[in-house]
Formats: C-alpha cells, structure tokens, sequence
C-alpha cells in the first residue's frame, strides 16, 4: 500500500494528466452529441455577453449591407400580400384558406458569433429561452438554411452551422422531389455536397436544391443553393453533388429560429411507430 | 498578489481577449487559423510545479475552447504539451541554462532557441488539435497543410506577441 502511494506521489503528475485528459474525453463526447446541450458553449452568459459587445462595435460597419438586405426581403414579401395580387379567379364566392392553422412562427435574431475555418463551425445567436428559443430549432435567413440550434441558456443560443462535417440535412430537387441528405466535406464554406441522389435522376448543372420537408426543423421548401457540379460515384448507383449555397455563411447578420407548433405531436407519432 | 503571480494572470486575459476577439477571426484561405493563446502557457517560469503547470495548461484550454465550442479537444491538446513541457525543456536546454525563477522570454535564452522552442511545442499542440477536429484520415492532405501552415502562423503572432510584451533586460 505504501509502496503504491510513493509511486503515485512520484508519478503524480502523470496521473493528474490522464485524469484531466479523461474529463476532456467526456466534454468531447458531449460537444459531438448534437442531442445534448453543453457546459462549455458558446451560449454561456459570459461568452454569449462577450461577443454581443463585439459584434455590437463590428455591426456600425455593415449597417448599409444590413439594410439593403432588410430591404430587398420586405420587397419579396410584399410582392407576396394577396393585395399585391390580381385577382383572376372569375367564380364568386370562392372559399379560401378554410381550415388554415399556424404551423410555423419565426424568431428573429441577431448572429453575434460566426466561424467557418473550423470543421466543426458553430454560430452565437443573441435570443434564447426567454424567447422560447429551445434546442433542436432550425434556423434560417432569407437566403437559406444556416442550421440546427443546440445549447440554449437565458440570453444566447449556440447553432450547429450547416457547415459542420457531422450535421445532415433533408434536401430534394426542387423540380421533381427525388431527395438526399446534405452534409458539408469541410473544403469549400460556400459548397455543401447532396447524397442518396440516384443515377436515374436526371440532374443539369444550376438545378435548385430546397428543403424537404419531412423533418421537423425546416419548413418545405426552402432555397439552399444550386447545383454547381455533380459526378456518378464510381462502382456505386448514386450521384455525387456539389450544391453552391445560395446564402454565404461567412457574412451573415439576421437569421429567423424556425418554430415548428406541432412537434411533439410529430415525435410522439413516431416513437410510437417505433415502439410498434 | 505579488508581480510574479500577477503577470502570468494578467496576460492570460489580454491573449484570451486577442485570441476569441481578433485571431479567431484572421483566418487564411477559410482553414488557417493562428492560436496564439498557447504562449501563456509557454512563458510561465520553468521551476513552477508540474501540476501547476498542468492545471495551467487544462483551463487555458477549456476558456478558449469554450468560445469556439471546442472545449474538450482544446483542454485534450493543452493538457497534453503542459504535461510534455517539463520534458521539452530539459531536453532543448539552451547551453546558458535557464534562470529558474524568471519567465521564458526571448531576450534571455535567445531568439533562434526561442522561436525553436515554440516551433516544437506549437507542432505538437497542432497535430493534437487538428488530429481530434477532423478525426478521420479522409483528408490527409487538408490535415498536414493544416497542421503546417498553422503552425507557422502560430509561431510568427507568437513571437510577434513575446516581442512586445517581455521584458527586456536580462539579468
């Protein structure tokens, strides 16, 4: 016994290493757990206090960029109002929208962290529980989709970006529906790569590619990008495809939280098919 | 507090601010990145405790860690060179010796094993870092040019930095 508390305190060094190399292997396995929230993230009130101050000083630079932006989405959605519309329905009495309920709400916010030299690229958002925002929210701008909310404190919300070499997201054509996963290669931050795209589709260069739909964090049909290159994979039946991103992640300011109102209906359906 | 235990501490907040503020966003061609936060660690006096400097070497990594959410594997690489160092050092020791009470600066040991020593160290915490981000050998080039380029970018806001900021007199 004492002889092992001498070589303990001898080595104790080496010891104190592997403990705290131990602690780093499980903060690790959190960070890659897209399902858990972690301790040490971005969203923290310190951090997320942090780089509101700075993207605060950063923001007096890009005030017209925003604007212009700001500008150009309320002009696309107010070419959308009905009253912008004519009218060419000649039967009187036509009922609309009968049996419409709110499946969507969006919170705005403000990015107040970004990063894409990483392969794993997470974003800071200056909204949190105290506007609802909860875990596992997509988030999106006017151009496209920029990712997955994944810890939530008070004030600050962290996102998991689409350009995260382990985030997948639901896409399909947009003139014929066949659909595949989006995941990023971590090469380009303005290329993402779709997979699961058989070889009988057929694809032209500049093709739209938007959400699907099917999961629970994006509505349908939201613009991601463009085919830019595609390529059968070789001894394989599937395409691969590169898809020019219609938003550039890199100067993103504004984006809107995706609020899906019957989600836990959703999931509660299907784990119940699951149980079955 | 007396100055010895103060100046560690007060360049720990002006590398942590200039780390998650400034470098994190001069990033070359979107994939090199400098991590000039390290040199914290680096200058501390060669005869503090081991496990000082090894609890150093794990919170210097966890708060820098914390802002890019990649605590974990920055903790993981920090700890490790703040094991290593000890090692290192008695390894390259410069044929002057060191002065044991005094932090490591390039005036006193001499800029060539400085940038050396810094070289060695900077390497190690990189492939650490990198190796545990992209976790796989997919991509071995993107990896080693990585590692590479990094390092040499490191070393020079690095050195850049230790210029400015140590003192010069030598005693």
């Amino acid at each position: 016994m004492q002889s092992l508390l001498r070589f303990i305190v001898r080595f104790y060094g080496f010891f104190l290493f592997v403990v705290l190399e131990v602690f780093c292997g499980l903060i690790i396995s959190t960070e890659s757990n897209f399902h858990r929230a972690s301790f040490f993230s971005s969203a923290n009130y310190l951090i997320g206090n942090f780089y509101n101050s700075t993207s605060d000083i950063a923001d007096y630079f890009q005030l017209k960029e925003a604007n212009e932006q700001l500008l150009s989405e309320n002009a696309k959605l107010k070419a959308a109002l009905k009253s912008a519309h004519y009218n060419k329905s000649f039967k009187v009495g036509l009922v609309r929208n009968v049996a419409s309920e709110q499946l969507y709400t969006f919170i705005p916010a403000k990015v107040i962290n970004n990063s894409i030299s990483s392969l794993t690229n997470y974003l800071t958002l200056d909204k949190g529980s105290i506007q609802e925002v909860k875990a596992e929210m997509g988030v999106i701008c006017d151009k496209g989709i920029i990712g997955l909310t994944k810890t939530v404190s008070n004030h600050y919300t962290s996102v998991i970006s689409l350009l995260h070499k382990d985030l997948k997201v639901s896409a399909k054509f947009k003139k014929n529906n066949y659909f595949g996963s989006v995941e990023w290669n971590g090469k380009k931050h303005t290329i993402v790569q779709l997979h699961d795209i058989p070889q009988h589709v057929n694809i032209q260069v500049g093709d739209t590619i938007v959400t699907s739909g099917y999961s629970t964090f994006f509505p349908a049909d939201i613009p991601i990008g463009a085919v830019s290159n595609f390529e059968l994979i070789e001894g394989t039946n599937f395409y691969d495809i590169d898809v020019q991103l219609f938003a550039d992640l890199q100067s993103i300011e504004y984006i809107y939280i995706v609020n899906h109102l019957k989600k836990e209906e959703l999931e509660e359906l299907s784990s119940k098919e699951e149980n079955e | 507090m007396n100055k010895r235990t103060a100046i560690p501490i007060i360049r720990f907040f002006i590398l942590l601010f200039l780390q998650v503020g400034i470098l994190n966003n001069m990033s070359i061609l979107g994939y090199i990145t400098p991590y000039a936060y390290l040199l914290t660690l680096l200058l501390l006096p060669v005869n503090l405790p081991h496990w000082i400097i090894i609890f150093s070497g794990f919170f210097l990594g966890l708060s820098v860690g914390a802002f890019t959410n990649d605590a974990g594997i920055h903790a993981a690489a920090t700890t490790f060179i703040a094991f290593l160092r000890p090692s290192i050092l008695k390894a390259i020791a410069p044929s002057i010796g060191y002065d044991d009470d005094a932090p490591i600066s390039p005036f006193s040991q001499g800029y060539g094993w400085f940038v050396f020593y810094l070289t060695i160290i900077v390497l190690i915490h990189h492939i650490i870092l990198f190796g545990l981000e992209i976790m796989s050998f997919q991509y071995p080039l993107y990896l080693f040019s990585k590692i590479f380029f990094s390092t040499i970018y490191s070393v020079a806001c690095m050195f850049a930095f230790s210029l400015f900021t140590s003192s010069n007199k030598r005693r």
